[in-house]
């Protein structure tokens, strides 16, 4: 579904990613693990298109297709979805309108009717129940005064509502009280299907007890250094991520003051 | 500076075209031929000021005073607004051409008893007397449209609502000017007196055809315990020039609220004075407008607070695209005399592109101690952030702009009823961003 070769990007002339492989298929999870400043943010928006993110090299094919060459809206069509780190407040735009907006966009890309307020409600109450969400929350405004957990819990919603072929959660694990976390994890494990594939990027191995991932990639320095099993997130919780540094020239980088958003 | 740099001298033959232009009715009172006469003596007087006048900073009227606009608007031709997308209007209506009432485009059979509207020159036939203590009181001085008002007075609408007089529905009031077979200007007046307890709505609608210079002038008397709206919006009006000005009395305990919109309009000054001339009274002023290409929106409110115990609450919202200008100038004057004042004001500006230009001039006068007022002004971009997020949910760009655009500008229009109008105003501000969404570098 998704293979990456050796991407490289920058962020205002400062090299991120410095050569990033991976291979995703249709049904598996995938963990990206790794330090602060290590790229993965970077790695999750490069997929996303965002375009302050300039990729300097590299392939990256998804379905079939040069998704270098996509727009955000085209990628998001294609069933691409980022649940952000920090999801954006925008004030004036309703959830729901939001919401209905981003799915009838997706659906005209594919050719089919738009849904009527009607069935969207019907659709949009549905998913909220099974996230937990409060029904209030659909006429507010897109994340205006949100606490942490429902910003994230938000961007769970709309994932079971926009129905991603590949879905990519940015450090949605960060902020969240236990309850949130496990909400936001039973809301991941109920889209996992054969024909879905998920990367979960995240600091913290405590997602991944409630995520099972079928792998588990260590991103250090803009490369993944290391790739194994969900043993692999355990042996980091246990030991840091210190061992990688051994022996590495750049320390530095791999504790740069702020991951770029 | 000298008083003669502040002026415009281009002007001076305005008052002799109009002299020639204006016609006096026999069945006209006296004092109306008087008004005439002084506003005449303004504009030769005085002409047009120039950008060294401070009310007039940020607009040039060098444009306006040299071009055709001396000659007045023959009949016009109502054909030439046929693709013109009205407002809906499920109630009365009353259609000016020119200035002139258009009976077939009216319809008034649905005004309760108690309500009159009528052409202005029919008024000044009638119980003119009724007439001159208004139409004598708002003459002043060196203001250059208020003086080409008064010269050409006898245009426009009366429009009288008796005390008690509970209005549910909403008057339409249409003005279309045409300068379609040559251009010029049309001067309209429109009074309208609202009686004790009486509630009244309208929406004004102003097209404009072709290369004219609209000047519209309205003076509300706004009775004790009455409640007056007013939606006024300008359509695509590419080659007009408008001038709009209102000016508001309102007296103990009454309410007034206006709605300022416009979109695709070349130039406009919008003038709104509102003294709120007794106890209790509340007034609102919205306005949500977007300009693009090298339009440019002038916006001036003025609110008198002389009364004791009264609110006001000012927002304004505009969406400046291309190499546009929006101005917003505030004035809240608070008297000694307005204890427990509370005023409020707002303008925001968002601008799509780096070549507009937004100016907010916010001016607070207070004399009286207990009070409060406060205002605050914004100059911003779209957020990126947020077109990146609503494009990463399959939202094209320009949708997205349109998107972000409109719910800056729903808020303001948020108390319009009923939702058709409010989603069809809010429509009309945000078309134009999908057309030209990208910013210019």
């Amino acid at each position: 579904m998704l293979e990456i070769k050796n991407l490289r990007a920058s962020v205002e002339g400062n090299e991120i990613l410095k050569g990033v492989n991976l291979r995703v298929r249709e049904g598996e999870v995938h963990a990206i693990m790794g330090p602060n400043g290590s790229g993965k943010s970077t790695f999750a928006n490069v997929i996303a298109g965002r375009e302050e993110y300039q990729v300097t090299a590299g392939e990256v094919r998804y379905r079939d297709v040069d998704l270098l060459e996509l727009s955000p809206e085209e990628r998001a069509c294609e069933g691409i979805f980022l649940a952000f780190q920090y999801p954006v407040a925008i004030p004036g735009i309703s959830n729901a309108y939001f919401l209905r907006s981003s799915l009838n966009a997706i659906r005209n890309y594919r050719g089919e009717d738009e849904v009527d307020a009607f069935d969207f409600l019907k659709l949009i109450r549905e998913k909220m129940k099974l996230i937990g969400i409060d029904e209030k929350l659909l006429n507010r405004s897109v994340n205006v005064g949100f606490s942490g957990g429902e910003k994230k819990r938000n961007e769970i919603l709309q994932m079971a509502v926009l129905d991603p072929r590949l879905a990519i959660l940015d450090e949605t694990d960060s902020g969240l009280d236990i309850d949130a976390l496990r909400t936001v994890a039973e809301g991941v494990n109920q889209i996992r299907s054969a024909d879905r594939a998920i990367i979960v990027v995240t600091h913290y191995q405590r997602l991944l007890d409630h995520i099972i991932p079928d792998f588990v990639h260590v991103l250090f320095d803009g490369r993944i250094v290391e790739s194994g099993g969900k043993e692999l997130a355990l042996r980091l919780e246990k030991e840091g991520y210190g061992w990688l540094e051994k022996g590495e020239e750049t320390v530095s980088s791999a504790t740069s003051p702020e991951e770029p958003r | 500076m000298s008083a003669a740099s502040k002026r415009l001298s281009t002007a001076t033959d305005w008052a002799t075209a109009l002299e020639e232009a204006v016609v006096e009715h026999p069945g006209h009172p006296r004092w109306l031929a008087d008004i005439r006469k002084q506003g005449r003596e303004r504009i030769r007087q005085h002409g047009f000021p120039s950008r060294a006048h401070e009310e007039w900073k940020y607009t040039s009227l060098a444009a306006i005073a040299q071009g055709p606009y001396s000659s007045l608007l023959d009949e016009g031709d109502q054909g030439n607004f046929t693709t013109v997308k009205f407002l809906p209007a499920d109630g009365p209506v009353v259609t000016l051409l020119n200035g002139v009432f258009l009976e077939g485009s009216s319809d008034l059979l649905s005004l309760p008893a108690g309500i009159r509207v009528r052409p202005l020159s029919d008024a000044l036939r009638g119980d003119a007397d009724r007439l001159r203590s208004t139409l004598e009181a708002v003459s002043d001085g060196e203001h250059p449209f208020r003086a080409l008002a008064d010269a050409t007075l006898g245009d426009g609408l009366f429009i009288e609502v008796d005390s008690g007089i509970g209005f549910e529905g909403v008057l339409h009031v249409v003005n279309l000017i045409d300068g379609g077979s040559a251009p010029g200007a049309a001067h309209l007046r429109h009074v309208v007196v609202v009686g004790k307890g009486a509630r009244l709505a309208i929406v004004e609608e102003v097209h404009c055809h072709q290369d004219v210079l609209a000047n519209i002038h309205w003076d509300f008397e706004v009775g004790e315990d009455a409640e007056v709206g007013r939606v006024r919006t300008f359509g695509r009006c590419a080659d007009g020039n408008l001038f709009h000005g209102s000016r508001v009395r309102q007296a103990d305990g009454s309410t007034f609220s206006d709605f300022f919109h416009c979109a695709g309009v070349r130039m406009i000054r919008n003038e709104i004075e509102v003294e709120l001339a007794g106890r209790r009274c509340h007034t609102e002023l919205r306005g949500a407008y977007f300009a693009t290409g090298s339009e440019h929106v002038d916006n001036q409110t003025r609110i008198l607070h002389s009364h004791p115990d009264c609110t006001s609450n000012e927002v304004y919202r505009g969406v400046l695209s291309g190499r546009s200008r929006g101005v917003f100038s505030g004035k809240i004057h608070v008297f000694q005399d307005a204890q427990r004042t509370d005023a409020k004001q707002s303008s925001d500006s968002l601008l799509l592109s780096r070549k507009a230009e937004a100016d907010v001039r916010p001016r607070l006068e207070i004399y009286a101690d207990d009070v409060r007022c406060t205002h605050g002004a914004t100059v911003g971009e779209l957020d990126e952030d947020a077109i990146f997020y609503l494009r990463s949910r399959g939202v094209n760009e320009p949708l997205a702009r349109k998107m972000l655009v409109g719910a800056f500008v729903k808020e303001v229009l948020e108390e319009v009823e009923p939702e058709a109008l409010r989603q069809r105003l809010v429509d009309d501000l945000t078309c134009g961003i999908e057309i030209s969404p990208v910013p210019e570098e």
